[in-house]
């Protein structure tokens, strides 16, 4: 603790130094100095109305008032409900008719199947297997990665997305704007919030009513209540 | 024959205020310079952190303008000893008195902590319209005009109060020399004893915390006001007491 202190005093001293050394030789004319100062208030004043249009435009997501929907699906998990997931999206689906009176849910690559499965009894046997994938994260290409669905001799085969690695950027407030208001900064940035983004993904599997479904280890599944 | 004018004061201070502001134009550019440098250190993020879920990873790196703004303070702090450094200088092309020249290059450091304070927190805005715009993937929290002028009330203070702590050490050390090695010899000694005691009175802690843990902008306002006028009295009573060139 006491090095990263000491490291820390030492680095805005030699920043201080460097500064007062670079600012005591920076010396240009007024003219330049009034052409250098005009061009840099040019470009802030347009950066300002460049940052609003694109906040109303929506080119960025804004991240305002999102909570972390842990609760929502902690009462998910619990009921296998997913009207208890607030601001679900659809990521897939898939259908299949099948006339088996039994079938297999297994994860196709041996591999566990990371995603929740949630299995809702239909209650016309319609001899069709509906499949739905839904996120709670935020609506970005990256994290719109949906598993892949088949059904192949009597078994539902779920496999994993293929791995992806995703890089946010998240404007949080100033350390000047956060100590007067309660904003995102640099000290309050957690795992919520990045949780938040990428969200909670789920497939829901909707069954006819007759149909006997084994399930394998390598696949979670919740049940409807 | 012979005239003889009286020259009051604030004409006095004016004058001095307009020369001296024309003669530091340069820290305009020098700040341009600090914040493009900050600028492009914060690009990448100042906080970054990972999270999982099944085989994704999600890194996120925040965007925030803190460094440009604790560089651009430190640019202050140093307009300020900049300031108290050239005042004997810049002094002598006029008829003056201690108090005007003081006078003046207070408001030269006013003029300077504003427009620090302003364009520190509009480059922040201005590296994530950029960001925005050349990066995928990019989320905000809605940064309202009405926090933007918060931040820049809150930078433009605190430019304020480092720039009047740089010209009151840039006085003390003309008085004499001597100063500039023992306060900030002082001051660290007194950071690095206090970072080791535990349990201990933590003075400069303290005078931070008096600062930082403000989140009423009108009182915090009222306290740096406080504070810089302290300074700056300090400042002229030492300046008063001093050769008239050394």
């Amino acid at each position: 603790m006491t090095g990263i202190f000491a490291g820390g005093l030492i680095i805005i001293i030699v920043l201080i130094s460097a500064g007062h050394f670079v600012i005591s030789r920076i010396k240009p004319s007024l003219s330049q100095t009034r052409i250098f100062v005009g061009i840099y208030l040019l470009l802030l004043i347009f950066a300002v109305a460049a940052f609003y249009c694109l906040d109303k435009t929506g080119s960025a997501l804004v991240l305002e008032n999102r909570g972390t929907g842990e609760n929502e699906f902690q009462r998910f998990l619990e009921t296998g409900r997913v009207e208890y997931l607030k601001g679900l999206r659809k990521l897939g689906r898939w259908s299949f008719t099948y006339r088996g009176q039994d079938l297999v849910l297994r994860s196709a690559d041996k591999e566990h199947f990371w995603t929740t499965v949630v299995v809702e009894r239909k209650e016309a046997g319609d001899e069709t297997i509906e499949v739905i994938c839904y996120t709670t994260g935020l609506q970005l290409p990256e994290t719109d990665n949906p598993p892949l669905v088949k059904l192949k001799d009597g078994q539902l085969l779920l496999t994993n997305p293929p791995p992806v690695e995703i890089n946010f950027y998240v404007a949080g407030y100033d350390f000047t704007m956060t100590q007067f208001t309660a904003g995102i900064d640099a000290n309050n940035v957690s795992h919520e919030l990045a949780q938040s983004i990428l969200g909670n993904q789920i497939v829901l599997v909707r069954l006819p009513g007759h149909l006997q479904l084994i399930v394998d280890e390598t696949v979670s599944v919740v049940e409807q209540k | 024959m012979m005239s003889l004018s009286t020259v009051n004061l604030l004409t006095n201070a004016r004058r001095q205020f307009n020369y001296k502001l024309k003669a530091n134009a340069g820290l305009f550019v020098s700040l341009l310079a600090v914040q493009m440098l900050a600028a492009l250190l914060s690009a990448n993020g100042t906080v970054s952190i990972g999270w999982g879920t099944g085989n994704s990873v999600a890194y996120l790196r925040l965007i925030s303008g803190d460094v440009i703004i604790i560089f651009s303070l430190l640019w202050a702090f140093t307009a300020g000893l900049t300031v108290a450094a050239n005042a004997q200088r810049y002094d002598f092309v006029f008829v003056t008195n201690r108090l005007s020249s003081n006078l003046s290059s207070m408001a030269v450091l006013f003029i300077l902590s504003a427009g620090g304070g302003v364009s520190a927190t509009l480059c922040g805005i201005l590296l994530r319209a950029f960001l925005i715009i050349t990066k995928d993937g990019f989320i905000f929290t809605n940064i309202s005009p009405y926090v933007l002028l918060i931040g820049i009330c809150s930078a433009v203070l605190y430019s304020l109060l480092f720039s009047a702590v740089g010209y009151f050490l840039g006085i003390l050390a003309q008085r004499n020399k001597a100063y500039a090695i023992l306060l900030p010899a002082l001051f660290l000694g007194l950071l690095f004893v206090e970072a080791r005691s535990v349990g201990g009175t933590r003075h400069i802690l303290s005078v931070i915390h008096f600062f930082i843990r403000e989140s009423s902008l009108l009182i915090f306002a009222l306290k740096i006001l406080l504070t810089v006028a302290l300074l700056y009295g300090a400042a002229i009573l030492i300046a008063s007491k001093m050769e008239v060139r050394q």
